[in-house]
């Protein structure tokens, strides 16, 4: 009787756990759907840390058949970027203008998360969380979880009516938010906004295509990168704001990326050092005669172990 | 006291509201004041107060800028013609002296966490899984001090001088990762097409 009173309650809950994160995914399919869609001007701040905050003023809409997107960083130098379908054009204070081949901008909501979610269900799971009133709207929560707990947690809260992401966060494995972005006013429209139609019809520079792989190098092992990142790029580059080289791997999970420089000590006697603002961790570790940065939006602790894992290939 | 003070700048308020003249000297220090605050509150409601506060320098540096003796004329009139031939590289040429201004703020938005090495290998032998309790936040620059630092003019300003590179290659490798970031997103558009999974991106071939 027992034993099938437990079946009974298998077959009644299972599909019902197993439904939930499809739930979950589909939410943030719909968002994805609407952000693509839809004309609409917002603000938002990034917070990051106790005492940083970053605003934000963010523009889409569709016009002529093109999908149009406008971010701006509206504090200190500012950076600037623009969308017209599948070419970004950044304005950033140290470089000259570029645009790139890309189909989102790379700004503080990492861009999977308008495009292919399904990449990150191997390292990720979606759950659903609970409702809450965010921007004095109903949101659900939507949770995409790293499966372990070297990484951070990405949580979203969508309006119920519009899907609209109007709160973001990382959350730490112990449950702490350690960056978060929150839309201050959303605003959609019939029409496509008029000023981001005048900015995309500016003389832009024509996109310049990524750079092949040829030059990657094999000179360093990084072993203790978390599970769920792969290589993305290799080189030995000269950086470009003190003219220092560097050996450059970049890692991505789908969901954040990772740098990893190694460079020559500054100093014989420098120690080791871990620097965060908000998610982004920046571990310094100094190895026997090299030095090597961590840069990404890892825990300390994973981008210390990270750091401390580079070694010179045998 | 409280009251009384808030009554007589309420009526030190409606003199100024109704423009009333007064004579100060029937009024105590604090109020005295308060009465020139309200004043100059007055003044630039009713836009009188530009002589007062000069936000917009820009004047004054070029006016600076033109008895500045002219070293070479050559570079200028380059840069002219460049502005005047690419409406996107405006954008950035009033960005430029920002440029420096930025790299130190991220640089200083980023705070240091120390970490105690030291303590942290013996807890490493008690406990294989070090917890992240052993990282503790503090001020920028903070207690964090090298051990070899000294009040030795010469030391002090080479440790002064280490610091500032430091710095600087922080600022850089943000910068890289910045820039690196832009890029990988780039990328991903260019490699969904060899894969052909996506139907709404069949634009980014290249």
């Amino acid at each position: 009787m027992r034993i099938f009173v437990v079946l009974a309650w298998l077959v009644v809950a299972l599909p019902s756990f197993a439904s939930e994160p499809n739930e979950a995914k589909q939410l943030l399919l719909d968002m994805a759907e609407t952000v693509k869609k839809s004309n609409f001007t917002a603000s938002f701040v990034v917070v990051k840390g106790r005492n940083n905050i970053e605003p934000y003023a963010w523009r889409h809409a569709n016009y002529n058949g093109k999908e149009l997107e406008h971010l701006s960083l509206l504090d200190g130098a500012g950076v600037e970027m623009l969308r017209i379908d599948n070419v970004v054009t950044y304005f950033e204070p140290q470089n000259t203008p570029y645009s790139l081949y890309s189909s989102s901008l790379a700004g503080p909501i990492p861009s999977i998360i308008f495009n292919n979610i399904t990449d990150l269900e191997p390292h990720y799971h979606f759950a659903l969380g609970g409702k809450s009133r965010i921007s004095g709207r109903v949101a659900q929560l939507v949770r995409i979880e790293s499966k372990d707990q070297s990484k951070f947690n990405y949580w979203l809260w969508l309006d119920g009516h519009s899907k609209l992401p109007l709160k973001t966060a990382y959350v730490s494995a112990t449950g702490e938010i350690v960056e978060q972005l929150q839309m201050t006013n959303v605003s959609f429209s019939e029409q496509p906004s008029v000023e981001l139609i005048e900015m995309s019809q500016q003389n832009l520079p024509s996109p310049v295509a990524a750079a092949s792989d040829d030059n990657s190098i094999e000179t360093w092992q990084i072993e203790a990168m978390p599970a769920g990142f792969a290589l993305i790029k290799s080189e030995r580059q000269t950086l470009n704001l003190n003219g220092e080289l560097a050996d450059y791997y970049l890692y991505s999970d789908g969901l954040i990326e990772v740098s990893v420089f190694i460079q020559r000590p500054l100093a014989s006697n420098s120690r080791s050092k871990a620097l965060s603002a908000g998610a982004t961790t920046v571990f310094i570790h100094q190895a026997a005669g090299y030095e090597v940065s961590v840069i990404g939006q890892l825990p300390p602790m994973t981008a210390k172990l990270v750091a401390e894992s580079v070694q010179r290939a045998q | 006291m409280t009251n009384l003070n808030e009554k007589r700048k309420e009526q030190i308020s409606a003199v100024f509201d109704d423009e009333h003249s007064f004579e100060s000297r029937h009024l105590g220090d604090e109020l005295e004041h308060a009465a020139s605050r309200y004043s100059l509150i007055g003044d630039v409601m009713r836009g009188e107060g530009k002589a007062l506060i000069q936000i917009d320098i820009a004047d004054q540096v070029a006016l600076a800028l033109e008895q500045e003796e002219t070293y070479s004329q050559a570079p200028i009139a380059e840069d002219i013609a460049a502005v005047n031939n690419s409406s996107a590289t405006v954008l950035s040429n009033w960005k430029k002296p920002f440029a420096q201004l930025a790299i130190a703020a991220s640089v200083a938005a980023v705070a240091v966490i120390g970490v105690q090495t030291m303590p942290q290998q013996d807890a490493d032998i008690m406990n294989p899984t070090p917890q992240l309790q052993n990282l503790e936040t503090m001020p920028f620059g903070g207690t964090a001090t090298p051990v070899s630092y000294s009040t030795e003019p010469a030391l002090e300003t080479a440790q002064k001088g280490l610091k500032e590179l430091e710095e600087k290659r922080l600022g850089a490798l943000l910068m890289e990762h910045r820039a690196k970031r832009a890029k990988r997103v780039g990328r991903k558009a260019l490699r969904c097409t060899s894969y052909g999974a996506s139907t709404s991106i069949t634009y980014c071939t290249s």
